[in-house]
């Protein structure tokens, strides 16, 4: 994610056109999860534009509502490297990203790399593990790479983090600072699932045996191939205006404790993009940029204290006020 | 919002309330004030050091003792001073519960008011200033106070809330000009607070016009046609003075309050209107050149001894519209027995004068020739005109006349009277102004107190009553050129002051032409200027209805500007024809009942219209979805743009959508 805000509309129109396939590789690899996560479409949506716009999702949740199993599907069906690191309050950091090690036979230190080194880590429970642990894996995800003993190790590409937290009331658990959930790019929630859901749940095959029948639909580069063209989707002016609106509105209104940082503006675009490339918008439409918001600003906006309860609060209340041009 | 922020925001509605509070200083009971600096600097503790403010029980507790407070010092809470008074404690107790911002604006709201009572207790025009300055500050607070963001600068907050009442403007001032006026004053309701010095005292000693004479107060002032007459010919009655009890000169009632009779006055042809606008004084008097003749209005009455005099006290500022001839001849035929009156004199006082009177008349002079002796004597011998004069002691006029002469013009005036009584002339004492500065800017001439005189009038066998100054014997000056002329040299103290008094009075010209802009165009702006704005704009008659019609256009038409100017500034002008068309469209659903909410996409609003009116569905789905298209995606062709504005435009055409209703 780098690169300016507005420098986002300024493609030449070749590369303004997302190819045609790009929308329908999309709609194979959302039709593949959607078989094996019941019930849950947007959500999955919204972790897959999360993944193409390069950013990491937080996936906030009561455990056993399917957070590992969203994960688990999703590299799956993307053909990516997956790990699972359990968060527990005694991990170090050198667990996560690895130790060097030494080998008596070449009389020297060997980094032996951590479980991060994955195309897509599950951080489960993240809250967890203790602030120190918590802040080298965000920092991790941030760089892109790991520095042990004076060396920098690239993390491989795509690199996806899925990181879940349990809702911060439950005991024994280390709440994310908010500058390092500014890292992730949408919080989701996933719930209970609907009876008929449930239904087909409680029936259905093993979701477990379900994922390791799944193949794979595309390969990494392909993936890399629609990280690339989510910057190309067009962004009009009226859009633009429309984004500054919020962001705007989201700093000066009363409702919030901060407004939206520019890194959480940039965010939003990117995921309103990512959005309009699974949905086939050769631009992005305000319904996009609505559809990716309320993800996007969760973990970001803290209503003042008082005001609205859910979840979807802070989102809907920005949605409402801010007039669509 | 941060504990400085929250500061920040305090001390500026601190700022409002202490200044609004300043102009009732004078009046308040030294612990209302005090009250409020107790509570300024308790709240301000508690804001910065985390100072506990008293709990709800003792603030309601110490409100009802701040009343009965205001209730024992005012033995009343109506009334300006009690109600003010009320307002500034109910401020410094409201001060301590502020949480919210909606407190402070309760706070402001109420210096809002306090301003406006400030503008009651006085009208002038440097208050008028600070008061506009207080409200530009309590705006600006306000402003702060209630601001989402962090509180600006201190210089762009002001900036900000100026250009807020900058705006107001057109509208204050459309008010000012036509809300319809009552007759009379608005301000001068309370007469107690306008009981101001009176000048003049209803009779005469010694030294009594010496204590006015430093005084630069302003006495009244006076606007005259064309040509005013000369400093010599100006002066103004006020009060005359028939009894003399051999030192005091005072009134004899009842014969001073009789009407005038119409025969007594004959008209001398030089007559001049004019305008006298009086400071108030509480006294029935009105300053008028001799001889008034006429007064607009039915507020004066004349007295056979030729004074004006107002039926109310002049508790406000008035402007009296007269006329004077100043050629009249008065009581010519005057009756034996009034002639009786004005020669009266006590027979135990002033033995030398009266004898020096009745040796002149033994000469066999005549009346005029006795005039014209004793004129002369003061001309001649050493008198001096000061106004330090040594003080007299049983015999008053016999002291001035043969032993110390220096004096004053109410020396000379009782003397040159009491003289003309002894030698059998008919004598009464004038009081009154002489002169006036004539203020270039304004065009107005101002007299001050410093200007009180007394001179004398004689009356004369077939001319009536004769003005004759004997000041204008001994210091001519003093009639011409004012009483800086005629001080004599080496007056150390006196003079000294009235040379300071000279130099300021050349640097407040221009101050005075402004205050009497000020009083007579801005305070004393009333229905007849109303009427005389109306006529100048052609409405003549049925004034009202005129107004109130002039008044909402103009408030109308302000406010239209106002908005049109706000609006060009908050949007910029749309000139897509596809924008436009898809607002069209909104506009024609809304009609029916469907309007598109602001956050609502047009995707969005179309799925609503569509299971709204499921008639109506898919062309809006279609027309929403090109549109999003033609705004959103990039270049898109030119067959698209004129397929969505033909179908856009065809979209609940305005005879569908009647027939619908």
């Amino acid at each position: 994610m780098s690169g300016k805000l507005a420098a986002a509309p300024a493609t030449s129109p070749e590369t303004a056109r997302p190819r045609a396939d790009h929308a329908l590789t999309a709609a194979a690899i959302l039709e593949a999860l959607d078989g094996i996560i019941l019930g849950k479409p947007h959500e999955l949506r919204l972790a897959l534009a999360c993944l193409l716009a390069r950013g990491h999702l937080l996936i906030e949740d009561l455990p056993g509502v399917g957070k590992t199993t969203l994960a688990h599907a999703l590299a799956r069906v993307l053909g990516l490297k997956f790990q699972r690191i359990q968060f527990t309050s005694d991990l170090l950091p050198a667990d996560i990203l690895g130790v060097s090690v030494y080998r008596p036979e070449g009389g020297r230190f060997e980094f032996q790399p951590g479980p991060v080194f994955a195309q897509l880590v599950l951080a489960d429970e993240i809250n967890r593990a203790t602030p120190k642990t918590q802040s080298a894996l965000l920092e991790a995800m941030e760089e892109q790479q790991v520095t042990a003993d004076g060396t920098t190790h690239a993390l491989p590409t795509p690199f996806f983090v899925v990181a879940t937290r349990n809702p911060t009331e439950q005991t024994g658990t280390f709440a994310l600072p908010e500058s390092q959930l500014d890292r992730f790019l949408m919080q989701i929630r996933l719930g209970y699932p609907d009876p008929a859901q449930e239904r087909a749940l409680l029936t259905g095959t093993d979701r477990r045996s379900l994922i390791s029948q799944q193949p794979a639909i595309i390969d990494p580069e392909t993936l890399l191939a629609l990280q690339d063209a989510v910057p190309q989707v067009h962004v009009s002016d009226a859009l633009l205006d429309y984004l500054q609106a919020l962001i705007a509105h989201s700093r000066e209104s009363r409702d919030y404790v901060a407004g939206l940082s520019p890194r959480g503006g940039l965010g939003l675009l990117r995921a309103a993009q990512a959005w309009a490339l699974l949905h086939g918008h050769r631009g992005v439409h305000p319904d996009d940029l609505q559809a990716v918001l309320p993800a996007v600003v969760a973990h970001r906006l803290v209503p003042r204290a008082g005001l609205g309860g859910d979840d979807a609060g802070p989102a809907r209340g920005l949605l409402e006020a801010v007039g669509v041009p | 919002m941060g504990r400085a922020d929250t500061t920040a925001r305090l001390g500026w509605v601190i700022g409002g309330v202490v200044a609004a509070t300043l102009p009732h200083l004078s009046h308040l009971p030294p612990w209302v004030p005090l009250l409020l600096g107790v509570c300024v600097l308790w709240r301000l503790g508690a804001a910065t050091r985390g100072w506990r403010v008293p709990p709800g029980w003792a603030r309601i507790g110490l409100a009802f003792v701040c009343f009965l407070g205001v209730l024992a010092t005012y033995g009343t809470i109506n009334g300006l001073h009690p109600g003010s008074a009320l307002l500034v404690v109910m401020m410094a107790l409201k001060l301590l519960e502020t949480r919210r911002p909606r407190d402070l604006v309760v706070l402001l709201l109420i210096a809002y008011f306090l301003v406006f009572a400030g503008f009651l207790d006085n009208q002038s025009l440097p208050w008028g200033v600070y008061l506009l300055g207080v409200a530009w500050l309590t705006t600006a607070a306000l402003q702060q106070a209630t601001r989402a963001r962090a509180p600006l600068p201190a210089r762009e907050a002001l900036a900000l809330s100026g250009r807020l009442l900058a705006g107001a403007l057109p509208v204050m001032l459309i008010l000012f000009l036509l809300f319809p006026r009552l007759p009379g004053p608005l301000w001068g309701f309370d007469a107690s607070t306008s009981s101001a010095t009176t000048g003049l005292s209803e009779e005469m000693s010694p030294g009594d016009i010496t204590e006015l004479a430093l005084s630069e107060e302003l006495a009244f002032r006076a606007r005259f046609g064309e040509r005013p007459p000369g400093n010599a010919e100006l002066y103004w009655r006020a009060l005359v003075l028939d009894a003399f009890d051999g030192r005091t000169w005072t009134r004899s009632r009842p014969r001073s309050q009789m009407p005038l009779q119409a025969e007594q006055v004959d008209a001398g042809g030089r007559r001049i209107d004019y305008d006298v606008i009086i400071e108030p004084h509480g006294r029935h008097w009105v300053f008028a050149l001799d001889v008034p003749v006429a007064a607009a209005g039915a507020e004066v009455v004349q007295a056979a001894d030729l004074r004006l005099a107002t039926v109310r006290p002049v508790n406000e500022r008035r402007t009296l519209t007269l006329t004077s001839d100043l050629a009249a001849a008065a009581d010519r035929n005057l009756a034996l027995r009034d002639r009786e009156h004005f020669l009266a004199l006590p027979d135990d006082a002033n033995p030398r004068s009266r004898a020096l009177a009745r040796a002149l008349r033994a000469d066999g002079l005549d009346d005029e020739g006795v005039i014209q002796a004793l004129l002369g004597r003061f001309r001649e011998e050493p008198f001096y005109y000061t106004l330090l004069p040594p003080p007299l002691g049983r015999h008053p006029v016999d002291e001035f006349l043969f032993d110390t002469r220096e004096g004053f013009c109410e020396h000379y005036a009782s003397a040159f009277a009491t003289l003309m009584r002894a030698a059998g002339i008919p004598a009464r004492v004038v009081l009154g102004y002489q002169g006036g500065e004539l203020n270039p800017i304004s065009g107005y001439h101002v007299i001050r107190q410093s200007d009180a005189h007394a001179w004398t009038e004689v009356w004369l066998q077939g001319r009536g009553w004769v003005r004759v100054d004997p000041v204008a014997a001994v210091a001519p000056y003093r009639v011409s050129d004012g009483l800086m002329g005629a001080l004599r040299a080496g007056e150390a103290r006196a003079a000294r002051s009235v040379q300071a008094m000279q130099w300021r009075r050349q640097a407040t010209r221009v101050w005075d032409a402004a205050n009497t802009w000020w009083n007579t165009r801005v305070v004393g702006y009333d229905d007849a200027s109303q009427r005389r704005l109306l006529e100048g704009l052609g409405i003549e008659g049925e004034h009202a209805r005129a107004l109130v019609t002039l008044l909402a256009v103009g408030l109308a038409g302000s406010l239209l500007v106002l908005a049109l100017v706000l609006a060009r500034g908050l949007r910029p002008a749309q000139r897509d024809p596809v924008v436009i068309a898809w607002q069209r469209l909104c506009a024609r659903l809304a009609r029916r009942g469907l309007p598109r909410l602001p956050g609502e996409t047009p995707r969005a609003f179309a799925e609503r219209v569509a299971a709204a009116r499921p008639e109506l569905g898919a062309r809006t789905r279609t027309l929403a979805a090109l549109y999003q298209q033609l705004r959103y995606e990039p270049d898109t062709d030119a067959g698209l743009r004129r397929r969505f504005l033909l179908e856009a435009g065809r979209f609940l055409p305005y005879r569908w959508s009647r027939a619908a209703q």
